[in-house]
């Protein structure tokens, strides 16, 4: 295999993909039910950090505003399944659905804002959902969070106690969003989201409508980082506002994309994985004398990468692949 | 009736405290070209300052408005080679990631050390009030404001009449073509960025007059400035007086009708409104 080839091919990348499937779906037979939490906790996030770089690494739209996604996916899904017993597997989809559908009403009023207004317009968006959902908490619990009910382990409601399940499931998922992800890539509206990103004016010139672009990028962006969130709820049988919307998931799903390589296939899956673990190990050297310390070391890791490493490890992992394996 | 005219009043009083944090920005951002997501977090800690010297050191406040800016003038020179200088003339996206893990850095920080208790300096004055006619202000905001109106008529005089202030409206409004006629850039920057944080210091303390500080505090700040340059225009300095009072008002008119936690929402409804209908700002033609 040459040089190129394992840098351009999308068989190459498939191959990439189905091997590490069946790295990531044996290794749960040997490892410890901690760190299988873990690894969900990875994929989910890597998930939603797929989510965010199809908005950013594409489009270039520099969004703070993705928890919203994730978090009104997670409540909607917890919402079918409390109260109505809608099975998580179709809630899942219909919050999904309906974050994309909210992310094409911010789409369709930030059409006109670029750059920096555009990170400013979804900025403060999740901070006002916190407050709306503080503010009306008898409808969404407030900030107390809501919770679903222990129950018997059931398929059907996406109920289990052991995280090998749930390890699996995020897995598939996690997939199914790769494999769109190279779908999306090498596709006619993949290169229009890239040319947009580029250079929005040239790329209207060149006859692709800015408008519907962005409308399809950011919908299949939002969809994407739904669905983590509509799992997410399922795992964590558990959600409030500030952990659906707060800065502390945020910054997790922009560093796992910054960390591993803007506008890559797997840079979110790499720096979800190097991100992470980091920060479970350092929850575990520091946490009990120094609560909230990690998100020091967290904000230092993000400002350190964009000074030193502003394309991610991924491109230097690629680096060392081609030396070693491509001859 | 009276109770519009008097929330009205009360949010002139807070746009012109707003209106020093939005000029310290702009001038950053304006001369540096850099977009400084982490200014709330400064603030934060001006107000922690001010809180600190105040409740331990029992330093006055009227004499705090000199010292707490002082603090901040020489820790903006460090504070900008070891930290900002190396993003001046990246893409705007690195300077947001940046200075947004900045801010959760800081952020976190504060709340370590300080914990997420809300503290406030108390004033003797602060639970007074004034009687205007059929109005009733707080003492302390009037106070503050008054002092506001004080620091950017300075402001003012030293951009205006005062050479160092013609080189930084100069780099404003070109920022490559001042190093043609001779002027080191980086030394502008330094300026710009030492103003823009006295200017911030200056506002920490104003601000503390009338309102709790806590480690959170930050976030909805930095949207207000940015909304308040942005409404006026970036660049354009006495914009920011214009889009300060704009959110100050906002924020207090709808405390009548909305529940309190509302006014960042309001202040955000504004702030799409503009970007859809006038994206460079009210006053850019």
């Amino acid at each position: 295999m040459t040089k190129t080839k394992w840098a351009i091919t999308s068989r190459s990348k498939l191959i990439t993909i189905i091997l590490l499937v069946l790295l990531s779906s044996v290794f749960p037979l040997f490892s410890s039910k901690y760190i299988i939490h873990i690894l969900v906790i990875c994929w989910l996030l890597a998930i939603s950090s797929i989510g965010w770089n199809i908005c950013y690494g594409y489009t270039g739209l520099l969004s703070f505003g993705h928890t919203v996604f994730f978090g009104i996916s997670a409540y909607i899904t917890l919402w079918l399944l409390v109260p109505f017993q809608i099975t998580p597997w179709i809630g899942i989809f219909i919050g999904a659905s309906i974050a994309c559908v909210l992310g094409l009403l911010i789409t369709f009023v930030t059409i006109r804002t670029r750059g920096i207004y555009f990170a400013l317009a979804t900025f403060a968006l999740p901070q006002i959902l916190i407050i709306i959902f503080n503010t009306f908490w008898q409808v969404t619990g407030g900030a107390y969070g809501v919770i679903i009910p222990f129950a018997e382990e059931n398929a059907y409601l996406m109920y289990f106690y052991d995280p090998v399940f749930y390890y699996y499931i995020a897995l598939a998922f996690l997939i199914s969003v790769l494999v769109l992800q190279l779908r999306l890539s090498e596709s006619k509206l993949g290169y229009c989201l890239r040319a947009i990103g580029s250079d929005e004016d040239a790329a209207n010139s060149l006859g692709i409508d800015p408008f519907r672009t962005r409308l399809f990028g950011m919908g299949i962006s939002s969809f994407v980082t739904g669905l983590s969130g509509g799992i997410f709820v399922n795992f964590l049988k558990f959600i409030d506002p500030v952990q659906a919307f707060g800065w502390p998931l945020n910054i997790q799903m922009i560093l796992g994309t910054v960390v591993g390589g803007v506008g890559t296939i797997f840079g979110p899956v790499i720096g979800v994985l190097v991100v992470v673990p980091l920060t479970e190990i350092m929850k575990l050297l520091i946490e009990q004398h120094f609560r909230g310390l990690n998100l020091v070391i967290n904000g230092v890791i993000l400002m350190l990468f964009i000074v030193l490493m502003p394309r991610g490890v991924y491109p230097w992992l690629k680096k060392l692949f081609e030396k070693y394996l491509g001859g | 009736m009276s109770a519009l005219v008097q929330s009205m009043a009360t949010g002139l009083l807070l746009g012109g405290i707003y209106a020093v944090l939005a000029i310290g920005l702009d001038i950053i951002y304006g001369v540096l070209d850099l977009v400084h997501m982490a200014i709330g977090e400064f603030l934060m800690l001006a107000m922690y300052t001010t809180f600190f010297l105040y409740t331990l050191f029992g330093i006055n406040e009227f004499i705090l408005l000199f010292v707490v800016p002082l603090i901040f003038l020489i820790v903006s020179i460090p504070c900008y080679h070891g930290v900002f200088k190396i993003m001046i003339g990246k893409p705007h996206s690195f300077h947001i990631l940046y200075t947004a893990s900045l801010s959760i850095a800081l952020q976190s920080a504060a709340l370590v050390l300080w914990t997420s208790i809300p503290r406030r300096m108390n004033i003797p004055y602060g639970a007074e009030a004034i009687r205007l006619g059929p109005i009733l202000l707080n003492k302390a905001l009037v106070i503050a404001s008054i002092l506001a109106v004080v620091v950017t008529v300075f402001t003012f005089i030293f951009l205006f009449k005062t050479d160092l202030g013609m080189v930084i409206r100069a780099a404003i409004s070109n920022r490559k073509l001042i190093s043609l006629i001779g002027i080191d850039p980086h030394r502008v920057y330094l300026l710009a960025f030492s103003l823009g944080m006295v200017l911030i210091g200056l506002g920490g303390v104003l601000l503390s007059f009338y309102y709790t500080v806590s480690p959170t505090v930050g976030l909805a700040y930095t949207m207000y400035m940015w909304v308040a340059i942005v409404l006026g225009g970036p660049g354009t300095i006495k914009g920011c007086l214009l889009g300060a009072s704009i959110i100050g008002v906002s924020q207090t008119i709808s405390g009548l009708y909305l529940p309190v936690a509302f006014k960042d929402v309001i202040v955000l409804v504004i702030f799409v409104i503009v970007l859809v209908f006038r994206p460079k700002g009210l006053f850019r033609k």
